[in-house]
C-alpha cells in the first residue's frame, strides 16, 4: 500500500538532498500554484513565470520553514509575496481589460482564454474565461484576497496576516471586490453569450 | 429604495465567524428586503462563477529539478568547504590529545607499538621486566648448580661408604693376620723357650 507523505516529511527530505521528496513536494502543488498564477496574471506563460518563482522562493527558504503554519499555508504566504513582486516589476497586473463604463468588456490580457491547454474542453474554457473576466474587474490587492479565500480556503484571519492587514480589512476588501464582480442578471447573460 | 445596512449584513454574510444568531437576523432581513436581497443574490453569483474554475493541468516542467540539483551542489560544495575547514581544528585537537595522553609509538622488531603514557616510565617498565628475566634466568641457573652439587655430594658419600668399607675390610684381615701371627708364635715360643 502506498503512504503518501506528510508535507513536512517531504520538506525535511528535501531539506537533507532528497530529489524525490522536494520531487513530490512540487508535484502536489504545481498545479494549484499554476492555477493562482492564471487566475491572477491572466495567462499562462505569466503564470509558470510566477510558479517559478515561487518554487525558487520556496526551495531557498525551506530551511525557514518551521511549521508554525502549514505547509501550504506557507507556500500561498510565499506565492502572495512573489505574486506582489512580480506585479511591482513588470506591472503585469496593472490590466488595461475588464468591463468598460457601459459594462463591456474592453478585451485585455484577462479576456484571454486558456487555450494552450489542449486538454481542457470548451465548457470549462468557458467558466474560466468567466472567472477571469470577473477577476479583471479588480485591483491585485482584492484579487489576492478573492485568491486566498475563494480558491485557496484561506481564512479571513490568515489573509490579514499574510497581507499584514487588519481582519475587518480583509473583509471589506473581499466584500468590495464581489460587489465588483456582482453578476447583474442582464449583464450576466450578456457576458455569458460574449 | 437603497436599504442602509446592506453593506454591514452582506458584509458580515460572508465572513468566516458568522455566528447563527447573525445568519438568522440576516436572511430574515433579506426576505423582507428586496433590495438586499437582489444583491445577494449578485454577490453569490459572482462567488458561485468564480468557483466555477476548472483547473488548468501545469505544463510539463523540469526546471525545478534542476534548480534543485544546482542549489543542492552549491550547497554541497559549501559544506565540503566547511568541512576542510574543520580539519586543522581536528588535527590540532588530535595532537593535544596525543600529547596529553603521552601517546608513543614506537617501529621494534617488525612490529609497530603504541603505548600511552610517560616515555621515561616505559624505559623503566621495559628495564624492570629485562631485571625480572635475568633475575628468573639466574634463579633457574642457580637451581640446576644446586642439583648437581647436590648429586656429586651423593656420589662422594657412596664413594667415601665405599673406601671406608674396603678400608674396614682390610683392617679386620689385619686384626686376623695378627691373630694368626700371634698364636703361631705363641706356640712356637712355648716349645722353643
Amino acid at each position: 500500500m502506498r503512504v503518501s507523505n506528510s508535507d513536512e516529511k517531504l520538506v525535511a527530505g528535501a531539506l537533507n538532498g532528497s530529489t524525490r521528496a522536494w520531487r513530490q513536494l512540487v508535484q502536489r502543488y504545481e498545479r494549484r500554484v499554476y492555477n493562482l498564477g492564471y487566475r491572477l496574471t491572466g495567462n499562462g506563460e505569466d503564470a509558470m513565470d510566477l510558479m517559478q518563482e515561487v518554487f525558487l522562493g520556496v526551495y531557498r527558504n525551506l530551511h525557514r520553514f518551521r511549521g508554525d503554519s502549514s505547509f501550504r499555508t506557507w507556500l500561498f504566504r510565499i506565492a502572495h509575496n512573489k505574486a506582489v513582486d512580480l506585479n511591482r516589476r513588470r506591472k503585469l497586473l496593472s490590466l488595461t481589460g475588464g468591463l468598460d463604463e457601459s459594462g463591456e468588456f474592453a478585451g485585455g490580457e484577462l479576456s484571454a482564454r486558456p487555450e494552450s491547454e489542449p486538454d481542457h474542453g470548451l465548457a470549462e474554457r468557458e467558466r474560466n474565461r468567466l472567472a477571469l473576466e470577473l477577476l479583471g474587474r479588480i485591483p491585485l490587492e482584492q484579487r489576492l484576497v478573492v485568491e486566498l479565500k475563494i480558491y485557496q480556503s484561506l481564512t479571513f484571519e490568515e489573509i490579514a496576516q499574510m497581507q499584514e492587514i487588519s481582519v475587518n480589512t480583509a473583509k471589506t476588501r473581499f466584500y468590495a471586490a464581489l460587489k465588483k464582480m456582482r453578476l447583474i442578471p442582464e449583464k450576466e447573460n450578456a457576458l455569458l453569450e460574449n | 429604495m437603497p436599504c442602509s445596512r446592506t453593506d454591514h449584513l452582506l458584509r458580515e454574510y460572508f465572513s468566516d465567524d458568522l455566528s447563527p444568531v447573525l445568519r438568522v437576523e440576516i436572511e430574515e432581513h433579506v426576505t423582507a428586503c428586496a433590495d438586499c436581497a437582489a444583491q445577494l443574490q449578485e454577490l453569490t453569483g459572482a462567488a458561485r462563477e468564480l468557483r466555477g474554475w476548472e483547473e488548468i493541468p501545469a505544463p510539463r516542467w523540469d526546471r525545478h529539478m534542476a534548480l534543485f540539483r544546482r542549489e543542492r551542489g552549491v550547497e554541497k560544495d559549501r559544506r565540503w568547504r566547511l568541512a576542510w575547514q574543520w580539519i586543522p581544528a581536528a588535527a590540532c585537537a588530535l595532537m593535544l590529545g596525543l600529547t596529553l595522553l603521552n601517546t608513543s609509538v614506537v617501529y621494534q622488531g617488525g612490529a609497530l607499538e603504541i603505548s600511552f603514557g610517560s616515555p621515561e616510565l616505559t624505559a623503566v617498565d621495559r628495564r624492570l621486566a629485562e631485571f625480572n628475566r635475568l633475575q628468573a634466568e639466574e634463579r633457574e641457573e642457580f637451581a640446576g648448580m644446586l642439583a648437581r652439587f647436590e648429586q656429586l655430594r651423593m656420589q662422594d658419600l657412596e664413594t667415601m661408604q665405599a673406601g671406608y668399607e674396603l678400608l674396614a675390610d682390610r683392617d679386620y684381615e689385619t686384626v686376623r693376620s695378627l691373630q694368626q701371627l700371634v698364636s703361631l708364635v705363641g706356640s712356637a715360643g712355648v716349645t722353643e723357650w
